[in-house]
């Protein structure tokens, strides 16, 4: 049994009440083990109490020295108000910071302050307050003048390294080395202990500890106070989370919740002029920056960093949100949605627009079922949803491919059949009907006749027209039809023929019916020689076989 | 009449007075902590501005009129909980020279040589009973430095005033080596 378990036994068993509960006896363990570090042989082998031993030599006021911080300022290890760092002395082979130097800082009063001499109280640390006028000197030298030194800050970290008013100049005394506090942490403290007494400990900017060190799930040990949360990974380098990210976290019901663990150093990221604070853990992140505090975790989280994290979705805009029966999170460039029965899925910023103006996965698309897919037979990008597709070129943009004739496009053979890549926005009417351009032809949707496609030399004529010819032509509502010496798509009014010796016409409207009625093509009028045109107020069609002219002022049709 | 050199420092000892001027060893972590001060017969084996990984450690020069112990801290704490009434303590310490020319290390001609009203029992490392201190800080030949002293007892307060301020007088400061 070592020493320091013998005494804590001695403690125990013995010492002030035989019914300490759990709690009093760790806080009792503790109190021993600062007073071994203090004065081990005194305290194991004189009649005095733990409390006694742990402030260590030269306690009391009449012996001299200067009181420590944390006795008169509210348990703060930090100069109280009125007071500076006004310069340091270190004490060497200290146990309390595990044999090496302890550092000791002199916070003298400003001039003009208030203090007043006296003795400290209310612990064994009954040293003098702003009595002494003395001064190490090595910090805040542009302070000339200066009062007494009104209490001390101790740390196990050399000072210059976390004030930086602070010069390196080494003074020593080693008869302070057993001072001590009972507000101060006892032997050999952790190296979150020392962080968190470095920052002022129970009293200082991260307030009382809540819950106490334990070992990491991410590795590493962590310990929560009020105002922060301050960890250790297993690279080293103490960290800690405070502010929005803290109560962020602790709305996510900490590491019982979602996100888990703190697993990483605290970071920044940055985006178009934005900075935001980084906190990373086991199963997610939480971004603060100025206005707003997020959280990414999860299935999204995973798929947000596969798919480019910060650098290519950006920050998010938003937590995650219920969508129907999934979840969605919106990013700068790029919503991830997550549903039962399918992977997460990503739509980037290619899409991003036109998706909300199509209503999310709420909208005509619905959720996606694929991420961006960049095929190699071409440049054309694309992601899939429930229901269509949205294709993306960086001249176009994006368009999207919508049912019916999303169905209509794949029995074709999708990109590799004759229509090949989407090229134009579907329209879609108010009748049910759809048409949309593709690269080598046209597809076009109505709900009485369904899907029919045109392709050269009928494209080139349809694109060439403006829409009101195609109003009173109306969507194709057949494919390509050949007769010997012609060819032809029938549409809704009309048909546009097809003829070696004519070319394309378009004919539409009352000439079509009589031409129609006549037996078109094989009737006394053949085939088209020209488009119905405008004549006055009448139209005209030149036929083959002679010449219709509609008059809307009587509703006829005549040969001319 | 002797004189005490060292680190570009020279002292010309009164007779009845002892010194010290030296460089702190560096301490290894855990190690046993040994004398205070490096002696002159020690000197040349450091460097001033060394750096053990706790600081920069310069000169330190201690002057007495009594019996200097071994282990001093750099305010002379251990030598003055032995003085006596009649006892007077000088302590020289310089700083690095990132705190030269600074307004609380004011340069000035010579180091400061206190009066005998400038002695209070308050301005003390440590307060100890009937002992009076004197401090100042300065810049004296382009080198900054901590004027402390420590008398004895009151009683004796005016001609022990007189001996550090002789003391003081007479040192002088040449360039760090």
């Amino acid at each position: 049994m070592s020493f320091t378990e013998t005494v804590v036994n001695k403690l125990a068993t013995g010492w002030r009440s035989r019914r300490a509960d759990r709690r009093s006896f760790l806080a009792g363990a503790a109190v021993v083990g600062s007073a071994v570090a203090t004065s081990p042989w005194r305290w194991a082998t004189t009649p005095i109490s733990a409390y006694d031993a742990v402030c260590g030599e030269g306690a009391l006021c009449e012996q001299g020295w200067s009181v420590f911080c944390c006795s008169i300022n509210a348990g703060a290890n930090q100069c109280p108000p009125g007071s500076f760092v006004a310069g340091w002395w270190k004490a060497d082979n200290s146990g309390f910071c595990c044999g090496s130097a302890r550092y000791y800082i002199d916070c003298n009063a400003m001039c003009g302050s208030d203090w007043q001499c006296r003795c400290g109280s209310g612990s064994c640390d009954q040293r003098r307050v702003a009595c002494n006028q003395f001064r190490y000197g090595q910090c805040h030298q542009e302070i000339a003048c200066y009062g007494p030194v009104v209490c001390r800050v101790v740390t196990c970290t050399p000072p210059w390294q976390f004030d930086a008013s602070c010069t390196a100049t080494s003074l020593t005394d080693n008869r302070t080395v057993t001072h001590s506090a009972p507000c101060l942490p006892g032997n050999c403290p952790s190296e979150l202990t020392k962080f968190y007494y470095d920052r002022g400990g129970p009293g200082g900017r991260y307030g009382p500890v809540t819950a106490p060190e334990r070992n990491s799930a991410a590795g590493g040990r962590v310990m929560t106070t009020r105002g922060a949360l301050i960890y250790q990974l297993r690279t080293g380098g103490v960290q800690v989370a405070t502010g929005a990210v803290l109560a962020k976290y602790r709305a996510l019901e900490g590491s019982r919740g979602p996100l888990g663990e703190i697993s990483a150093p605290m970071s920044t990221a940055t985006d178009g002029g934005t900075t935001a604070t980084v906190a990373t853990f086991q199963h997610g992140m939480i971004v603060a920056a100025p206005g707003w505090t997020r959280a990414i975790r999860g299935t999204v989280y995973d798929h947000w960093r596969r798919m480019g994290g910060f650098r290519l979705l950006g920050f998010p805009m938003e937590d995650q949100a219920v969508a129907g029966t999934g979840i969605r999170q919106l990013f700068q460039r790029g919503v991830i949605y997550d549903f039962p029965g399918y992977p997460p899925f990503l739509v980037n910023n290619h899409y991003l627009s036109l998706y909300r103006e199509m209503g999310y996965a709420g909208g005509l698309l619905g959720a996606p079922r694929s991420d961006e897919v960049r095929p190699t037979d071409g440049r054309q990008y694309y992601t899939t949803f429930e229901k269509g597709r949205m294709y993306w070129t960086p001249e176009r943009g994006a368009v999207a491919l919508l049912q019916p004739l999303f169905d209509a496009w794949k029995a074709t053979g999708a990109e590799r059949g004759p229509l090949g890549y989407p090229t134009g926005v579907q329209k879609r009417y108010p009748n049910g009907s759809h048409a949309m351009a593709f690269q080598k032809g046209n597809l076009y949707y109505t709900k009485a006749h369904g899907a029919h496609m045109i392709f050269e030399p009928f494209l080139a004529k349809w694109r060439n027209t403006g829409s009101t010819v195609h109003s009173r032509l109306g969507l194709p509502i057949t494919d390509r039809v050949d007769r010997s010496g012609s060819s032809r798509v029938t549409t809704e009014h009309g048909a546009m023929v097809s003829s070696a010796a004519y070319g394309v016409h378009l004919v539409y409207g009352p000439i079509y019916k009589v031409w129609q009625a006549a037996g078109a093509e094989g009737g006394r009028f053949g085939l088209p020689r020209t488009d119905v045109f405008a004549v006055g107020d009448r139209t005209r069609c030149d036929f083959q076989g002679g010449i219709l002219v509609y008059d809307p002022a009587t509703g006829k049709v005549s040969e001319l | 009449m002797a004189d005490l050199v060292g680190h570009g420092i020279t002292v010309p000892l009164p007779s009845g007075w002892e010194g010290r001027i030296g460089i702190r060893q560096p301490v290894l972590s855990g190690a046993v902590t040994g004398p205070a001060l490096r002696t002159l017969a020690g000197a040349a084996a450091g460097a001033d501005g060394a750096d053990d990984g706790s600081g920069n450690r310069y000169p330190v020069t201690h002057l007495a009129n009594f019996a200097l112990p071994a282990d001093r801290g750099d305010f002379g704490s251990g030598a003055v909980d032995i003085m006596g009434t009649t006892d007077c303590l000088v302590a020289l310490i310089e700083y690095g020279p990132e705190n030269v020319d600074t307004a609380l290390f004011a340069r000035r001609p010579s180091l400061p040589q206190p009066g005998a009203t400038d002695f209070d029992p308050n301005t003390l490392q440590h307060k100890i009973r009937s002992q009076l201190g004197y401090q100042r800080f300065c810049t004296v030949g382009g080198r900054a430095f901590c004027v402390y002293v420590v008398i004895g007892g009151s009683r004796n307060l005016v001609p022990l005033a007189g001996s550090a301020r002789s003391v003081l007088g007479g040192i002088r400061i040449g360039a760090a080596r």
